[in-house]
């Protein structure tokens, strides 16, 4: 066990020891997990941030390279050395990083999203609360889940159970002089008020793409791309050239499936309304990812549900899906 | 299989050559600058690329020359829309960059002693072009070849030196057309539209037919193949789609489960058939 | 906390959809989350039931009538119910003004309001309602409530442009850059907006991008400031932009400040009148600017 004091001495003894430390910290947003300076400013009586890891993993602006068309150059930028500790994130979002790892590490590599991956420690913060919004326990993870974390902190009253889940946090810990906590129990985890059953949801997908059900899940849905960029597991990305410049840099932006722009072409719109846009996210988490890399790409963190202005609701178009004859 | 990682960072090509096939659309020539690239360079009929304008952006090509044309590759670009636009700018000696080869290829050696019937409309052509020259290069590895190549009209044939060249074959028949209404004068060919003339030419069912063409010609040549009496696993096609990485990781070019830059662009009927309506 | 005005408003309703007068009714019904409440799209008198009507009704139900369903149908040449407060009706008198819906094909269900809340935690009311002017719509085809139902807004009035306008110019530019700094482009303020109608907005025009895609700081300020010169004299200080903005950013700040310069100098405020010229195609001879004359 750990006290908070002992453990964000901890903190500061890994940014001595050159980790860039990403904690949650309250901002103008809510609470964003930022890189700190200083570990007295973390946050931890938040249900989750804001934002995701993928503010760590995969920015929302990223240089891929540097051009100059005079000089005939294009020189690959790369910006993934040194270590990076994420402390405090919720095991929803550790959960979230086991899924990217699976679309983008493997067959093909996303080699920058790789490289940040290999020098990241996860220690995660385990939940003390829940809100409405938060269903992961129906996405087979849990407020205790260990899933993607290299360390856990359960928190026990004031203090945190320590609790290694790969070498890497065994590695993190030795280095720190910590050590980790065997057969003690924690605060019990928090109950979680939303729950959905997505039995035999994936079997419907497979086989309603055209049906009119489509249309009505995504009435309220007005495309914009809140949902997609508060995700922890929405990963699609655009790439253009910083513009009208003989030298510049390429860019790797995000995208989303909700924009109109993102499957046209100038002779060709494969994909046309809001309901098909729509059904394109739902069906990307919950039957193209599984078809791919067997992992149903969503955790349950419910920020699509908060982000959303208009009331979209996962969890209920997800019942509807399952229902729906 | 492992694949090669992928940093999105194109290599850098010079504009060797520059031809107007017709008003709107231009072939280009390009060769890498780095010597080692250059020599090395491999891919497969029916594989793409990415070509990019430094400060405009980049977009998908399919490679429109075939991998037995060693030094050079080339590809072929319709002007729609501002990164086209961009290309039709460049100049001979202007840079590039060149990511690729992506995707997967023509099925080739498979159809060793099978009759070969290309289908091409348009600019559609650019992606059988290396298959049919690859072919013709193992000419006595295959039954009979046909070619039917169609366009909207007399100015819009793409590729006049080769369809010369194959039509003066007397081991390929072939046929072109122009849609009713788009021939002259000087017209020798047929008038009407691809799949019509393709029924006419009339294959043998047990043919593999490659086509590509604008998205409706495609769906129209289909139900012609299923006339003819092609088996849909014969019936073979590469698709478009707007894409980003080439690799299958930026989300863009799916339709179902399947990311056309990485399970495809080449497609058999029989594979269509199994994924939703939405290409 | 639920109103008097719920149940005339679901018997307006019950009978606007039974009669047939209206193919589609949009108001507002209960979500799950925090107790609050989400558009409804209601196609027949059964379920009226579904429609709740309370001070958490902050939605601008108006931008709805900008895409599908709506689009179709008024096409087809049927007609819209809307439930929609003042501040909602002056976005939809500005969209008959500029003529993109005719008067008569969306029947406006205008609700006396005292103030809507964002947050079932807050007191106070939102802070576009603070000096309200049109708590009793005044343009409507049926009216719930009456002036008895149009309590005072609580809370300090709203003086939020005041108080940049008090900073000088290098504290002005440090405000707008932390705020814009975080905007992650998710176009959320974009597609809540009422009058952000554009088939294709200017965000995605490529010949020539005239606007920085990435979501940084240059790209982040062209988008904003380009957004709120288009809203100039059309937007009705609805506030959707930034309830919309997960980034917690008050873009409305930009263009309702815009919207008040065209009120101070030609004393034209939006939607106020779905039968006057739109701002920008009126040319006046004692226009204060000089160029345009």
């Amino acid at each position: 066990m750990i006290s908070k004091e002992r453990l964000l001495d901890a903190i500061r003894e890994a940014g001595a020891k050159d980790y860039a430390v990403f904690a949650p910290v309250a901002k103008d947003a809510g609470v964003m997990l930022e890189e700190i300076d200083d570990p007295a400013s973390i946050n931890f009586d938040h249900v989750l941030t804001v934002n995701t890891l993928k503010d760590v993993g995969l920015p929302r602006v990223e240089a891929l390279a540097e051009f100059d068309r005079d000089a005939r150059t294009m020189e690959a930028i790369r910006d993934d050395d040194g270590k990076v500790l994420v402390f405090g994130s919720r095991p929803c979002d550790a959960a979230a990083q086991k899924i990217l790892d699976a679309i983008l590490i493997g067959e093909i590599t996303d080699s920058r999203y790789a490289a940040r991956r290999e020098r990241m420690v996860m220690m995660t913060l385990a939940c003390s609360t829940a809100d409405d919004a938060c269903f992961c326990s129906s996405m087979g993870y849990g407020p205790h889940d260990p899933t993607g974390s290299d360390v856990l902190l359960l928190p026990k009253g004031t203090e945190f159970i320590v609790r290694s889940h790969t070498p890497r946090g065994e590695e993190f810990l030795r280095e720190l002089g910590m050590t980790p906590d065997a057969d003690v129990e924690g605060d019990p985890p928090p109950e979680l008020k939303r729950k959905v059953e997505t039995g035999g949801l994936k079997e419907k997908l497979d086989k309603n793409f055209d049906d009119p059900i489509w249309n009505s899940v995504s009435e309220n849905c007005v495309s914009c791309g809140a949902c997609f960029y508060m995700c922890p597991t929405c990963h699609c990305f655009d790439v253009i050239d910083e513009s009208g410049l003989s030298r510049g840099r390429r860019l790797r932006l995000w995208d989303t499936c909700s924009f109109a722009g993102f499957t046209k072409m100038a002779s060709h719109q494969p994909r046309v309304g809001r309901h098909a846009r729509y059904r394109q996210r739902i069906m990307h988490k919950f039957k193209y990812t599984v078809d791919n890399v067997n992992l149903v790409a969503c955790v349950g963190d419910g920020r699509c549900i908060r982000a959303c202005p208009y009331g979209v609701d996962l969890c209920e178009v997800l019942e509807a899906l399952v229902g729906n004859e | 299989m492992s694949r090669p990682q992928e940093d999105l960072v194109p290599r850098i090509v010079r504009v060797e050559e520059v031809r107007q096939e017709t008003p709107d659309t231009r072939s280009l020539k390009l060769a890498f600058d780095d010597p080692a690239v250059r020599d090395n360079f491999t891919f497969k009929p029916g594989q793409f690329g990415l070509v990019s304008v430094f400060g405009v952006g980049e977009a998908v090509f399919c490679i429109a020359s075939p991998p037995i044309w060693k030094g050079f590759f080339e590809v072929s670009v319709k002007e729609v829309g501002k990164l086209t636009s961009a290309i039709h700018d460049l100049e001979p000696g202007d840079t590039a960059g060149f990511r690729g080869p992506y995707g997967n290829s023509f099925p080739y050696e498979e159809n060793f002693g099978r009759n070969m019937v290309f289908v091409g409309g348009g600019i559609g052509l650019a992606p059988l072009r290396p298959l049919i020259w690859q072919t013709l290069a193992d000419r006595d590895k295959f039954g009979d070849v046909y070619i039917v190549y169609g366009s909207r009209s007399v100015n819009d044939i793409v590729y006049r030196a080769d369809l010369e060249e194959w039509g003066g074959r007397d081991d390929v028949k072939m046929v072109t057309t122009v849609d009713p209404g788009g021939e002259d004068e000087t017209w020798k060919g047929e008038v009407g539209l691809v799949p019509q003339i393709l029924e006419k030419v009339n294959p043998p069912s047990d043919s593999v037919l490659v086509t590509c063409g604008p998205p409706i010609m495609i769906k129209f040549v289909f139900m012609s193949a299923k006339k003819l009496g092609l088996k849909p696993a014969d019936v073979v096609t590469t698709l478009e789609m707007k894409m980003k990485c080439g690799v299958g990781t930026c989300g863009r070019c799916n339709i179902g489960s399947r990311y056309v830059c990485r399970d495809g662009p080449v497609f058999t009927l029989e594979q269509m058939q199994a994924l939703p309506n939405e290409f | 906390m639920t109103s008097n005005l719920e149940e005339p408003l679901r018997a307006k309703a019950a009978e606007l959809l039974s009669s047939g007068k209206v193919d589609l009714l949009i108001g507002y019904g209960r979500a799950f989350l925090g107790e609050s409440v989400r558009p409804v799209f209601l196609r027949q008198d059964a379920d009226t039931a579904k429609l709740i009507w309370n001070d958490r009704c902050a939605h601008n139900l108006a931008t709805y009538l900008m895409k599908e369903p709506c689009l179709g149908l008024v096409k087809g040449g049927g007609r819209v119910a809307v439930v929609a407060k003042g501040c909602d009706i002056r976005a939809i008198a500005t969209l008959i003004q500029e003529n993109q819906i005719e008067r008569d094909r969306v029947h406006i269900i205008g609700m006396a309001c005292s103030g809507v809340r964002y947050d079932e935690d807050s007191r106070d009311m939102a802070i576009k309602c603070r000096g309200c002017e049109v708590q009793l719509p005044a343009l409507y085809d049926d009216l719930i409530g009456s002036e008895a139902d149009t309590g005072e807004v609580e809370g300090e009035p709203r003086e939020d442009i005041e108080r940049i306008l008090a900073l000088d110019r290098s504290a002005r530019w440090e405000f707008w850059t932390r705020e814009l700094s975080r905007c992650i482009k998710c176009y959320a303020c974009r597609q809540a907006c009422p009058m952000c109608y554009c088939g294709e907005c200017i965000t995605e025009k490529s010949r020539p991008q005239w606007i920085d895609k990435a979501a940084s700081l240059k790209g982040n300020i062209a988008f904003h400031y380009i957004r709120a010169m288009h809203l100039a004299g059309r937007c009705v200080a609805c506030g959707e932009c930034a309830r919309a903005c997960p980034m917690n950013i008050p873009v409305d700040l930009l263009s309702r400040f815009l919207s008040r310069r065209v009120e101070e100098a030609y004393a034209y405020k939006a939607g106020m009148d779905p039968e006057a010229d739109p701002f920008f195609l009126v040319n006046r001879q004692d226009d204060p600017g000089e160029f345009i004359r």
